[in-house]
């Protein structure tokens, strides 16, 4: 016979049975238990612990590369005129200076991927430059050379590639959970807490999380140009990359698919935990998430990119090409930031003091 | 600790009221006073009386019973809080205030006055010695009370005008922290600067009363390190706000906007209770007045615990 030993939830001491209540009693804490309670709550710690938080995930990618037409000597060849284009192995499209042809620079036979949808642009060069102007414009910490308009001519259009995870998502969770009561007599205060195991398991469906694929593009701002409309997202036309440029993925799925997973289980905890409600604290005590059916696309996405230089650091600002969201960051001009600080300051001091002196009288 | 005579107690006090014991008295009274103008004519009592404002040494009145009250001078530290030379300075302090305001400034120790409020011992005092008597009735006393920690401020005659009870209240809250900490000459030296102050507003027809408040000399400096800090502040805030408005930045916290509608399923569900604890705090005892410190004033007088 198997002789099982419960230990008490609240304390860890051993159980023993009280006959006369017929329940687990703790000699340690004094709390009483079911013995359907400890069996549920032993059944759940078993499941919660000795597993790993994830497990490794194979993506199937959508579509495999087509062969590059490109020379012996690694020189192109324009397909429509047949002249020789200069082009380094990761532009996508360029123009043939000879017929003005936009070419497509096909990837190479050795495991690369072709764009195999994208989102056109539809905010206009104008466009953009206009919301930028608006943007700057308001902006007292610029450097000078913010002044002119000739840093308007910086903003180019890009077509930036990108990582599209899809995947079934599974999340097993437990909680400590508590609810408290409060109530008063005449000489006490008291507060009764409830102590709660909290199980949650389900999954949802991740439809084509983004991770930028080029490592010139600043994380923090393709992340933050988002969301995209996915209803405009169509088959990859080379037709539509006329006039932008257009660079080739320098980071490999595998390589993304670490930050699609970060933001995918945050998103499965998140949800697991709105489940959970009606509780006063509640905190995590196992998770276990879990992903399968994993299915990457390769994607171009439109954006309008602005860089400059200031005091040797590169900033960024992009306006996402499709839905005119800008975000990005612009230099700060030290100079100024302290200008406006101690000005500030004094013409302040000044009028408070005034104010002061006038309202309380206490010049002696 | 003075030696010699000592204030007594209000029962030894009312104790010397037996006939007999009077006679005595009056008789060692009139016998001192022959042999005092046998030896120096002026200094009968009428002409000491006429002599005390020009007294640098003070006056005093010498009880012949054993039990008889005595007061010496503008301080009486029975308690044996002061040194020599401290009783002394405060003192000639005392006396330099009387000869300039007209007004007596009494500091009076005691290791026991008897319990009950001591604001009306105070004032069994004054009139028990006549200490107004060389100025119309007018003075203020501070008198403490070692055994049962209590001051006591009370205004006198016209010192009253001087010492209002925003004016009391004031004072006894500055000396406070040196009472407490057992610092009596900083006490009293306190309470004499500051006796100085209100008897000369009171001089000029402007006395100090809750309407018309003491200006602490501190003012002007903390407006302006007020309006220093406030408006450093407030423009760090603004500018501070205008340079976060140049990075609008934010990197993605998960991908909720990706999570497929209509996508989401609960496997299993489960929310099982274990158990419950139930603790409790003593409910803090309500005082009818307040703690160590506290000020309670009536018209003449301000009083309260060190």
């Amino acid at each position: 016979m198997d002789f099982v030993q419960y230990k008490c939830p609240c304390c860890g001491a051993a159980l023993r049975f009280s006959p006369g209540a017929q329940k687990l009693s703790c000699g340690s804490c004094g709390n009483e238990y079911d013995l359907e309670t400890l069996r549920q709550y032993e059944k759940e710690e078993e499941r919660g612990s000795g597993r790993e938080e994830e497990q490794e995930l194979n993506w199937e990618y959508q579509r495999e590369a087509q062969g590059a037409k490109r020379t012996e000597d690694g020189k192109y060849i324009c397909p429509s005129c047949g002249a020789e284009i200069e082009a380094d192995e990761n532009t996508v499209s360029t123009t043939c200076p000879y017929c003005d042809n936009v070419v497509v620079i096909r990837a190479s036979a050795s495991g690369e991927y072709e764009p195999d949808v994208m989102i056109p642009f539809q905010i206009k060069g104008d466009q953009a430059r206009q919301m930028l102007e608006n943007f700057c414009g308001g902006k007292r910490l610029l450097p000078k050379n913010f002044r002119d308009r000739s840093y308007l001519k910086n903003l180019k259009g890009y077509y930036v590639p990108y990582w599209l995870f899809d995947c079934d998502a599974s999340a097993e969770m437990s909680f400590n959970a508590t609810r408290t009561r409060a109530w008063s007599d005449s000489e006490y205060d008291y507060l009764e807490t409830s102590y709660y195991l909290v199980n949650r398991a389900g999954g949802m469906e991740f439809y084509h999380v983004p991770v930028d694929g080029s490592t010139e593009m600043d994380d923090d701002t393709t992340e933050s140009i988002e969301p995209f409309d996915y209803g405009a997202l169509t088959e990859f036309n080379p037709a539509y990359l006329a006039g932008y440029e257009t660079d080739k993925y320098d980071v490999d799925a595998k390589a993304a698919e670490g930050r699609a997973k970060e933001r995918l289980y945050r998103s499965a905890e998140q949800v697991m935990r709105g489940t959970v409600s009606g509780y006063d604290t509640v905190t995590v005590k196992h998770r276990h998430l879990d992903a399968k059916n994993g299915k990457v696309h390769y994607a171009l996405f439109p954006v309008w990119m602005f860089e400059t230089v200031y005091n040797g650091k590169k900033y960024q600002f992009a306006i996402n090409g499709q839905t005119g969201k800008m975000v990005g960051e612009l230099p700060v001009d030290r100079g100024a930031f302290w200008k406006y600080l101690c000005g500030f300051t004094a013409i302040g001091t000044a009028i408070c003091s005034i104010l002061g002196i006038l309202l309380f009288g206490g010049v002696l | 600790m003075r030696s010699g005579k000592r204030i007594c107690k209000e029962e030894a006090l009312r104790g010397c009221g037996t006939k007999w014991k009077n006679a005595v008295c009056k008789t060692a009274i009139m016998l001192l006073l022959v042999c005092v103008s046998v030896l120096d004519p002026g200094n009968l009592p009428e002409a000491a009386a006429a002599d005390k404002i020009s007294d640098t040494e003070g006056w005093s009145w010498d009880a012949a019973a054993d039990q008889a009250p005595y007061f010496d001078g503008w301080v009486q530290d029975d308690a044996g809080l002061l040194t020599s030379d401290e009783e002394k300075a405060l003192e000639s302090e005392c006396r330099r205030l009387f000869k300039i305001y007209g007004t007596g400034v009494y500091i009076v120790t005691t290791p026991n006055f008897g319990g009950g409020d001591i604001k009306d011992w105070q004032r069994r005092i004054f009139s028990q010695y006549d200490l107004g008597a060389d100025c119309d009735g007018s003075g203020v006393m501070l008198a403490i009370s070692m055994a049962e920690r209590d001051w006591g401020l009370v205004g006198f005659g016209s010192a009253q005008e001087a010492f209002s009870t925003y004016a009391r209240e004031r004072l006894g809250s500055l000396i406070l922290d040196d009472l407490s900490d057992g610092e009596f000459y900083e006490a009293f030296s306190g309470y004499l600067s500051i006796a100085d102050d209100y008897l000369a507003a009171a001089e000029e027809g402007t006395p100090y009363t809750e309407r018309h408040r003491y200006r602490e000399g501190w003012r002007l400096p903390v407006i302006l390190g007020v309006s220093f800090l406030l408006s450093l502040g407030i423009s760090a805030t603004v500018v501070i706000a205008w340079r976060k408005g140049m990075n609008t930045r934010v990197r993605q916290n998960g991908a909720m906007e990706y999570l497929k509608a209509g996508s989401f399923y609960l496997s299993n569900r489960s929310d099982l209770f274990l158990y419950h604890t139930v603790s409790r705090t003593k409910k803090p005892e309500q005082h009818s007045s307040g703690g160590s410190g506290s000020m309670r004033s009536d018209s003449s007088g301000t009083s309260g615990k060190f």
